[in-house]
């Protein structure tokens, strides 16, 4: 035992080897690690997820011990939801049925409306022409029974043979020209008219079925997503039982947690528990240890103060 | 036994003019088998015509030609001229004939229609160049050549009329039926203003004729063409005038036979002398024939005639006169009235130089002969005397089945100088007649009813008419008696006031 160590002792009231004590806080920290490491491989076990399982008349979830879960439906909705797969494929990889028609419809107004347009893009010139010549022609039998009227009329007046420097001819005649002039007149102008017409209405046809092609296009699509959200409405449809499976998991889960919260809490009051008794441990050895270091200190001075003293005695000496 | 004489009176006889188309045993003494150069007097007798009194002095221009044509223009100013036509010449004046031919302007015919209007004449003849005179122009000139004028070979016409203010005229020697009118008082501009045409080939009633002359009357334009006619109304405004009438088979030979008589127009158609009214009315019902009375003769001498005729109407001596120059017969139509069967009282000009003829509106009625220009007045033909004739039809005195025997003829003779008036009888329709004859003044029966004595050497009286009554002793008989008087007109107006016959009635056959 060393001089420090017995000053300590005397100093203590025990006989107080440094070394050893140096050595048994040492081994204090072991044992603490020891226990530490016991108690970190009895947690788990105290914290493991434990399975369990939810059943309903349709379905049944079953946790696993890894987390995961298994679903497990009952035959009758088993088969339900294997129509509804089937029909989901139908619906998803089938054609939609009246899509070519609405094509072929819509390909049809298109080519009308191409018509249409078409012509509306066309000059009014030989339609103003065809126009006026089928007004003409309404008019001529008219005319030529006006004209025969008036034949006859001047016949019988004997005056078909009468020409002036005035009229030409008859005044008659002057006059019944001059209507056949303005009747030419108003049915060019009418011929003239009418085409524009008829190009305004081509090009509102033309609009109109293109407008139409374009919403048979939109009915096509319309029914393509029709089909799909049959499609996609079946394939949900066939996952409602496993989305109630999981729902019932779900609200059984607050009830599977209450218990794992438990259990969590328990390893943790144990681990703390434990935890608290190495620190107590600890904590006592380490007072022993602040201890004596805060004794050491001074009884190093005291003995340098005595060895300073005597040498300085020694030297005063 | 022997029978009383008996005395028949035929009074003014004759003075329904000649009846050739009737038997001659149903006819009525007062018509005449032969009127010829006679015309129906002032009092209802026969008498006969005045004679020519012949103007012309100097006719060189007129060669050895006649006078086919005259014309009188005046104007509104006074102006006044005659024209006349022939040897292929437009003449003027009556003594001296002038030639008023355009320079180098050639006429190979003298059948001219000339018309006044507005102041001018205008000369038409079928494939010449209208001639136009006016006091301003101051001479005949080519139409082409007056100011204004506006003229092509449309109106080298043969027909026109001056009528609703304007000028109108028809057939060329291509185009018989297209009509043209000139502009409004012009007559000279057939293409501008109002001017105009009609074709009326279409018009015809029957299909197809042509154009021989046109009138205006009652406010229509009346076409005649040479087998029917057609009526235009409202022809003051040609452009819409129209048919009003039309007669089918009855037209106008010859343009120049039309004469207005006031109420009525007259020309000559085939079948004879015609009137628009009556033929309008009537639509040429035969028997409406205005020359019924003498028909076959008329119709002979329009089929046989060879020269256009011409025509004049007088109102002073109430005749319508038509000749053929080329047959040298004029028929004289009375038109103081109308005879039961419609037809007008007719003598006969046979033999006479009346060759044209027209009337001035002062009445004076000039005539064109061979030798120029005369008028018709006094009682010689440019001279010389011309034979006045009567011949009754046959009479039978109520009794054609008995003899008669024809004791004395007494002729009441009104007028006349000192002509020799034959009177002659014949039986039984034979054309050999036995005569007496009588000089007029020289008889002692003669009666002057006014004489020339004067007192204090003052005419009380102004020369009178002096009545010839002569008493014929005659032979023979038969039972249809034909009595007739001839005379040579020399100066004297001569009228058979009437005729007494005394006749033996033998016995029945």
């Amino acid at each position: 035992m060393g001089l420090i160590s017995k000053l300590m002792g005397e100093i203590i009231g025990e006989d107080i080897d440094l070394g050893d004590l140096y050595t048994g806080l040492g081994t204090a920290g072991s044992q603490a690690q020891v226990a530490a490491g016991q108690l970190a491989t009895q947690l788990p076990g105290m914290t493991a997820f434990r399975p369990f399982t939810v059943s309903s008349g349709t379905s049944q979830v079953m946790a696993t011990p890894e987390g995961g879960f298994n679903i497990g439906l009952s035959p009758a909705a088993q088969a339900q939801q294997d129509v509804l797969r089937r029909q989901a494929n139908y619906y998803l990889t089938q054609p939609v049925q009246g899509v070519n028609e609405l094509g072929q419809l819509g390909q049809m107004a298109g080519g009308l409306g191409a018509q249409f347009m078409n012509q509306a893009a066309m000059p009014t010139g030989m339609r103003e022409a065809q126009l006026y010549g089928l007004m003409r022609g309404m008019q001529m039998p008219e005319e030529q029974r006006q004209q025969l009227a008036l034949e006859e009329r001047l016949a019988s007046q004997g005056r078909l043979g009468v020409q002036t420097a005035q009229y030409g001819g008859t005044p008659e005649q002057l006059a019944f020209e001059k209507a056949r002039q303005e009747a030419q007149n108003q049915a060019a102008l009418m011929a003239i008219q009418q085409g524009q017409a008829q190009q305004a209405q081509q090009a509102g046809l033309g609009t109109q079925y293109a407008g139409l092609m374009s919403q048979l296009a939109g009915q096509s699509m319309g029914l393509q997503q029709m089909q799909q959200q049959l499609g996609l409405g079946a394939m949900g449809g066939s996952y409602l039982p496993e989305q109630q499976a999981l729902g019932m998991l779900g609200a059984a889960a607050p009830y599977v947690s209450i218990a794992d919260i438990a259990r969590r809490q328990g390893a943790g009051l144990y681990g703390e528990t434990a935890m608290s008794g190495l620190d107590a441990y600890l904590a006592g050895r380490l007072g022993q240890a602040n201890l004596v270091g805060g004794i050491v200190p001074g009884v190093v001075q005291g003995v340098g103060n005595i060895l300073n003293t005597a040498v300085e005695g020694l030297f005063n000496l | 036994m022997a029978q009383p004489l008996q005395s028949i009176n035929l009074v003014a006889p004759a003075f329904k003019g000649i009846n050739d188309e009737d038997s001659p045993l149903a006819q009525d003494p007062s018509f005449a088998e032969v009127a010829d150069n006679a015309i129906i007097d002032k009092r209802g007798r026969l008498g006969a015509r005045q004679g020519i009194n012949l103007i012309t002095s100097d006719k060189t221009e007129l060669g050895s030609d006649r006078i086919h044509k005259i014309h009188y223009f005046y104007d509104q100013d006074g102006n006044e001229k005659l024209f006349s036509t022939g040897n292929n010449k437009i003449l003027s004046g009556t003594a001296t004939l002038v030639d008023e031919t355009p320079a180098s302007y050639t006429i190979t015919a003298n059948n001219w229609k000339m018309v006044n209007f507005n102041d001018h004449c205008y000369f038409f003849q079928r494939g010449y160049e209208p001639l136009v005179y006016s006091n301003a122009l101051g001479a005949v000139t080519k139409m082409s050549s007056v100011s204004g004028a506006s003229v092509g070979v449309n109106q080298y016409c043969h027909e026109a009329l001056a009528a609703f203010g304007r000028l109108w005229c028809v057939g060329t020697a291509a185009n018989k039926t297209t009509i043209y009118w000139s502009d409004l008082l012009i007559g000279h501009n057939w293409t501008g203003g109002s001017s105009g045409s009609i074709d009326i080939s279409k018009a015809w009633p029957d299909g197809a004729d042509e154009v021989r002359a046109l009138a205006a009357h009652n406010n229509s334009l009346i076409i005649f063409g040479e087998h029917s006619i057609v009526v235009y109304g409202g022809a003051n405004s040609p452009a819409t005038m129209a048919i009003t009438d039309t007669v089918a088979g009855l037209g106008c030979i010859c343009r120049n036979s039309v004469q207005h008589i006031g109420t009525d127009v007259l020309f000559l158609s085939h079948g004879g002398l015609r009137s628009v009214g009556r033929a309008v009315q009537e639509k040429s019902l035969p028997l409406t024939d205005l020359s019924r009375n003498i028909k076959s003769q008329l119709t002979d001498l329009i089929a046989n005639r060879t020269d256009p005729t011409d025509s004049v109407y007088s109102p002073e001596n109430a005749f319508y006169l038509v000749t053929f120059p080329a047959e040298n017969t004029t028929l004289c139509f009375d038109l103081r009235g109308k005879l039961e069967n419609g037809s007008y009282r007719v003598t006969r000009w046979p033999s006479s130089k009346f060759e044209a003829w027209h009337r001035k509106d002062d009445g004076t009625l000039y005539i064109g002969t061979s030798n120029g220009i005369g008028t018709y007045f006094g009682y010689q033909d440019e001279g010389e005397p011309y034979r006045f004739k009567y011949v009754s039809p046959g009479l039978t005195f109520g009794d054609p089945s008995k003899t008669k025997f024809l004791k004395k003829l007494r002729p009441t003779i009104v007028g006349g100088g000192t002509e020799t008036i034959f009177l002659k009888w014949a039986y039984d329709l034979d054309d050999v007649f036995k005569s007496a004859s009588f000089t007029l003044g020289a008889d002692t029966s003669s009666i002057a009813f006014f004489n020339q004595t004067s007192e204090y050497n003052i005419a009380e009286f102004s020369g009178g008419t002096s009545i010839t009554r002569k008493s014929i002793n005659t032979t023979s008989g038969g039972s249809i008696i034909t009595v007739g008087v001839e005379a040579d007109i020399n100066g004297s107006e001569v009228s058979i006031q009437e005729i007494n016959v005394l006749a033996l009635m033998g016995k029945t056959l």
